[in-house]
């Protein structure tokens, strides 16, 4: 594998690199220009030297694969990529402003706003899934807001393609992303369900409207599992005004069995868009009481298996 | 350049017409024949004068197992293939066995490599039915991209640079790319006896530019090739199956 050819000043297949923007765990961002193109761009550059995370190859193999397959305004639009042969690198648009990691010292935020935040993710989810990809790592850090508003996802290195070889299935033991946020099925080795996305902006939710997060922080494989079988606190355990049809809203997203959560996206930014105080039952099929504690009784709630959830998954009828 | 290539074409002339005629309007500018032109179909002949037209014309063949039982044996077959084989044997003339008799078990151009059932021992005819049969394959193979049938269910392994495996079962019509870096091991569905459920004819596009295959499936007269099977008295299970795909 070659060494990275990336500095300021250089020029890889037209693109003249500007200064290094972002430095993260798997890859580094650089701001770039190109004669041809008059938007800002960045060129998004694996950590791919000795002792370097193995699977930063494979993550940007992926995106290096999905994000030119993506359109529209919720995606950044992609102008270019190289492979691990000579320089691999992605040109993607640079979207003005921050992620949404920036709002984290405001949390939690005001009810409504986190509505209208989550119902535009919500929407771009809808989009994303329309096209065939699962993001899998939505997170603060993984979301930004053009200024016309539409929600951009980004970082689409732990994406699943229903057309394309999924790269990160079998590749690591450890399923990959961000622990806070990992759909259950996730920790079975489920990666084509898009339902697990929901999970994740459940839990973005949960955490943006009470400062906490539904199951904690934890980023050991055994503290991950207990969303297995546990749910998390209901929100208005933590927030005595907590609306009911929101926490009934972000409970059903934190289902532990994808079945239980809404089946789409598209059908969660409807609920978003059209909240209803005077119905608090509409949003969950099985009604949860508030009050009923967080801790299912360990003998009545048991681990659920991965063959019990691959086989409900076979069941289900996918919508296309 | 694009390639289309097809596997297993099994004497079904209505099959394998329809393929090449989707080749040619999807650009292939090089076709590749990966072995078993003849065995369950009713047209042996018209197939090895088809595929030996388009070796002289610039075409790469292989040899396949039923190609193979043609000149030795079929004791090592099912039945109904027997008796395909040997019915199939009366058929052909002698430059026609001469023709199956002579094609190589593989072929390499450039960083690709051609065979019919897999690159660790292509005399063998394994099955390539799961990963650890595709890295055993990907392993022996000395070229990057290996095209191979013989199974008749399409599916794409990948094997990484940490010698991970992945195994990928394709969608018609959208372009997969190969990406350098890893190995790959395409396996095609079959042209004249698909067995995944889906009775269309089977086969793929490459763009060695673009490095991507194309799988595809394109509706022919099956009922046609069928009644041909069975006109022809060949066991009436090798026509019934080209309905339903398996």
């Amino acid at each position: 594998m070659a060494k990275s050819l990336i500095q300021p000043g250089a020029v890889i297949d037209g693109f003249t690199v500007g200064e290094c923007v972002h430095s993260g765990g798997m890859a580094t961002l650089w701001s770039v220009t190109h004669p041809g193109i008059n938007v800002p761009l960045l060129m998004k550059i694996p950590r791919v030297s000795e002792g370097e995370d193995p699977a930063a190859i494979v993550s940007f193999e992926m995106e290096q694969v999905i994000l030119p397959r993506l359109c529209g305004p919720h995606v950044p639009a992609c102008f270019g990529t190289g492979d691990f042969v000579r320089q691999a690198y992605v040109v993607m648009e640079r979207i003005p402003g921050r992620t949404l990691y920036s709002r984290l010292s405001e949390l939690p935020l005001d009810y409504d706003e986190a509505r209208g935040i989550a119902g535009k993710i919500a929407a771009a989810l809808a989009d994303l899934h329309r096209q065939h990809v699962i993001h899998h790592d939505i997170k603060p850090s993984s979301i930004m807001f053009r200024d016309s508003g539409e929600a951009v996802l980004i970082d689409f290195g732990l994406s699943h393609h229903d057309h394309l070889p999924d790269l990160l299935q079998e590749e690591f033991r450890l399923p990959y992303g961000t622990a806070p946020y990992m759909a259950p099925e996730r920790l079975l080795g489920v990666r084509n369900d898009s339902r697990s996305d929901l999970f994740s902006l459940g839990v973005l939710l949960y955490f943006f409207t009470t400062g906490a997060r539904p199951f904690g922080e934890t980023e050991t494989l055994r503290g991950m599992r207990r969303r297995l079988w546990r749910d998390p606190h209901p929100p208005r355990e933590l927030r005595r005004d907590y609306p009911l049809w929101l926490q009934e809203i972000v409970l059903r997203c934190l289902e532990i069995e994808p079945v239980w959560r809404y089946p789409t996206a598209s059908q969660l930014a409807f609920e978003f868009g059209h909240p209803d105080p005077s119905d608090c039952s509409r949003a969950a099929p099985v009604r949860r009481s508030a009050s009923a504690g967080s801790h299912r009784d360990a003998s009545r709630r048991r681990p659920r298996s991965a063959r019990a959830i691959t086989q409900r998954q076979s069941r289900r009828s996918y919508p296309s | 350049m694009r390639l289309a290539l097809f596997a297993d074409i099994h004497a079904n002339r209505q099959a394998f017409g329809a393929c090449l005629e989707a080749a040619w309007a999807r650009g292939a500018e090089r076709l590749i024949c990966l072995g078993d032109y003849v065995g369950y179909g009713a047209d042996p002949e018209w197939a090895i004068d088809e595929v030996k037209g388009l070796v002289d014309n610039g075409a790469i063949a292989v040899r396949g197992n039923h190609d193979t039982a043609v000149g030795t044996t079929a004791e090592s077959m099912n039945a109904e293939a027997q008796a395909a084989i040997e019915w199939t044997r009366g058929r052909l003339g002698a430059s026609q066995r001469r023709f199956l008799a002579e094609l190589p078990l593989t072929a390499q151009q450039d960083d690709r490599l051609y065979v019919h059932s897999e690159a660790s021992s292509p005399g063998k005819w394994r099955y390539v039915q799961n990963t650890a049969d595709a890295a055993r394959s990907i392993m022996a193979a000395a070229a990057p991209i290996t095209f191979c049938g013989h199974i008749h269910r399409p599916a794409l392994y990948s094997m990484s640079s940490a010698a991970k495996m992945t195994s990928f079962v394709p969608t018609a019509g959208v372009a997969v790319p190969l990406l350098p870096g890893r190995r790959w091991l395409a396996v095609l569905g079959s042209v004249g006896q698909p067995r995944d459920g889906n009775p269309a004819a089977s086969f793929a596009m490459f763009d060695t530019s673009s490095r991507e295959i194309t799988y595809c499936r394109v509706a022919y007269d099956v009922e046609e090739a069928a009644s041909r099977i069975r006109n022809n008295g060949l066991p009436s299970w090798l026509a019934d199956r080209l309905l339903v795909g398996r």
